[in-house]
């Protein structure tokens, strides 16, 4: 069963500019229809502005489409009355955490939202626990949130909605703001959730090596749906990608630049292990040859 | 002609029981026409660093010279070192106030004291530059994707043309064509008009291809400092660092610990292909 279906989805940012009679429209999404079944792990691309956060916002209600429809699990996100099963379902984690965090001590904060549910205290302490250790901030659970850095705020804002174990988690450019390890730290988290515990998905990125890490990958541009497909498959599209302002990942650059020049590598390979794991072969079997 | 970062330290909330070090002492020196970046885990002092470059913190300890004169000083005017030591915020939201983009970007050339028009001619040049095209100028800022606002808050601060560009994040949130755009521009301000670029950045590509100085932070201390291939050769002090190899030189790691007679010293994909390319043959 789908968790998220969308259907000819339409949306229109509308602003009302002082001194001007009509208010201005700003097509931001263009007949949008594609699903997403449970347990499914996607990275979601695009250029600057082409509406993957708008995207995003409609999945857990934060906006309403201009036009078509949005289901959350079978309920439409159109349906005030479910809004709050709908926004548990699918969490959502942005990319400047000081936005989303409320409380004035990391553990409370991310309590905070099994707290709203109701969830029982006990319990809450072992979400709060397993959460925060799982972004690598149980160390900080007696904190100031405000005296974090960045990426720290980042990880405990993760952490709040990994409390509320949503089915389905959002994550808009979550790593945008990360070092490397704590980047690789998150990642590892998400991609725990997705294997694990069977948490759909949707990782809205800029960065291609994580893109790489999905299971799926669909592209934006302008509004629209333009491409969707397994990373090895959109990956070895290079020059469409190159037209929409997208790149392939450095270890897909490196596989082309090595098969151009004769190293008989396959397409799109996008995961440094995976290159490695080939040339090692390759350079197996030519000694042995030579041999 | 340079800025100078003699002895420097900073410590939070000074003299309250929150007291906390924020930045160990440490000297740095960023010169015109010198691309520094500054790397480290979150955390370990960056933006501490920075805002104290423009004046915006003031050092616990040491001194802060800019072309020899201390910005500290009594008499100092820092507001006009504000404008030629410009300042990219982590966080763009936190830059952009007025009602449209061209405002917003003509707000810094305008406080300098150029006219109007001059303002709004510098403020174009300068959207341009970053890839925002006309049709952003009416826009409100706020209204915009976070790409956007990031382009806008960068294009609010080149139109100042300070002397030197300090930019914390500045590829965060960029999407790859924009990335790729924007570091190439910064080189081109770069050999124009003479600028020192600092360059805080979790991109270790990003880093290895722009920075002619590496300043690696730990914990509050100025681990080391060198050319990128001094530093991206020392894996474990930057693991330790909390930070990684570019995805080039990591590639060439995992062939070499496969038994691959390759050498791991690359920054770029070119140099990666060329090392591999040599162990074939
Ligand atoms: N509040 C708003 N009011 C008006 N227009 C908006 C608003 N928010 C976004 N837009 C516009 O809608 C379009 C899509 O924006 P959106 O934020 O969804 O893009 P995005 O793909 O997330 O971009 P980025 O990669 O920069 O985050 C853009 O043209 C943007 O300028
Ligand atoms: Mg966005």
């Amino acid at each position: 069963m789908s968790i998220i279906r969308t259907e000819e989805l339409t949306y229109q940012y509308k602003s009302y500019e002082e001194g001007q009679e009509q208010e201005t429209l700003k097509q931001a999404l263009q007949g949008l229809s594609f699903s997403v079944e449970k347990g499914e792990f996607i990275a979601i691309l695009g250029r600057n502005g082409s509406g993957k956060s708008t995207l995003a916002k409609h999945l857990n209600a934060l906006l309403l489409p201009s036009e078509g429809t949005v289901w959350v699990e079978e309920m439409k996100t159109s349906d005030e009355a479910r809004l709050w099963d709908i926004r548990s379902t699918a969490g959502m984690v942005f990319q400047n955490p000081d936005n989303q965090i409320v409380a004035t001590v990391v553990e409370e904060d991310v309590g905070f939202g099994p707290e709203n549910m109701g969830v029982p205290t006990e319990e809450i302490w072992e979400r709060v626990d397993k959460s925060l250790k799982a972004v690598g901030m149980a160390a900080y659970a007696k904190s100031a949130p405000h005296r974090l850095s960045g990426g720290q705020k980042q990880r405990v804002a993760i952490a709040g909605v990994m409390a509320m174990k949503p089915k389905c988690i959002i994550f808009d450019e979550s790593t945008a703001m990360l070092d490397p390890i704590g980047r690789r730290e998150v990642l590892r988290t998400v991609r725990e959730l997705n294997e694990k515990e069977g948490i759909t998905v949707l990782l809205i990125t800029h960065y291609m090596e994580e893109a790489a890490l999905a299971g799926r990958i669909m592209i934006m541009d302008r509004g629209r749906l333009v491409m969707d497909g397994t990373p090895r498959s959109i990956f070895s599209r290079r020059q469409e990608l190159e037209a929409l302002g997208l790149q392939v990942p450095q270890t897909t650059a490196l596989a082309d630049a090595l098969r151009e020049s004769g190293l008989p590598l396959s397409e799109g390979i996008c995961q440094e292990e995976d290159l490695a794991e080939e040339l090692a072969a390759l350079y197996g079997r030519r000694k042995e040859a030579q041999a | 002609m340079s800025l100078l970062l003699q002895n420097v330290s900073y410590v939070y909330e000074q003299g309250t029981p929150m007291e906390n070090t924020g930045l160990h002492p440490l000297s740095l020196e960023v010169k015109d026409d010198e691309v520094l970046a500054v790397i480290g885990a979150t955390g370990s002092g960056k933006s501490t660093l920075i805002q104290m470059m423009n004046g915006l913190n003031k050092p616990s300890t040491g001194n802060i010279y800019y072309n020899g004169e201390d910005i500290f000083a009594e008499k100092y005017d820092r507001r006009r070192l504000r404008s030629q030591v410009g300042l990219v915020f982590q966080y763009p939201e936190y830059q952009l106030f007025e009602e449209t983009v061209l405002k917003d970007v003509c707000f810094g050339p305008k406080n300098q004291g150029l006219s109007e028009e001059e303002a709004i001619g510098r403020a174009r040049r300068a959207m341009r530059r970053v890839g925002l095209t006309e049709d952003y100028e009416e826009r409100s800022p706020f209204d915009l994707s976070g790409g956007e606002k990031r382009r806008a808050a960068i294009a609010g601060v080149l139109a100042m043309e300070p002397k030197i560009l300090i930019l914390d994040e500045p590829t965060a949130g960029l999407d790859p064509e924009g990335r790729e755009e924007l570091l190439t521009e910064l080189l081109a301000l770069r050999r124009e008009r003479q600028m020192g670029i600092v360059m805080v950045s979790h991109s270790m590509e990003d880093v290895a291809r722009m920075a002619d100085r590496i300043a690696v932070l730990s914990h509050g201390k100025l681990l080391m400092q060198g050319t990128p291939r001094e530093i991206f050769r020392e894996e474990s002090g930057l693991l330790e660092a909390g930070l990684a190899l570019p995805a080039a030189c990591h590639i060439l790691h995992l062939l070499k610990e496969k038994g691959l007679p390759v050498g791991t010293d690359a920054l770029s994909v070119e140099e990666a292909k060329e090392k591999i390319l040599a162990a074939f043959s």
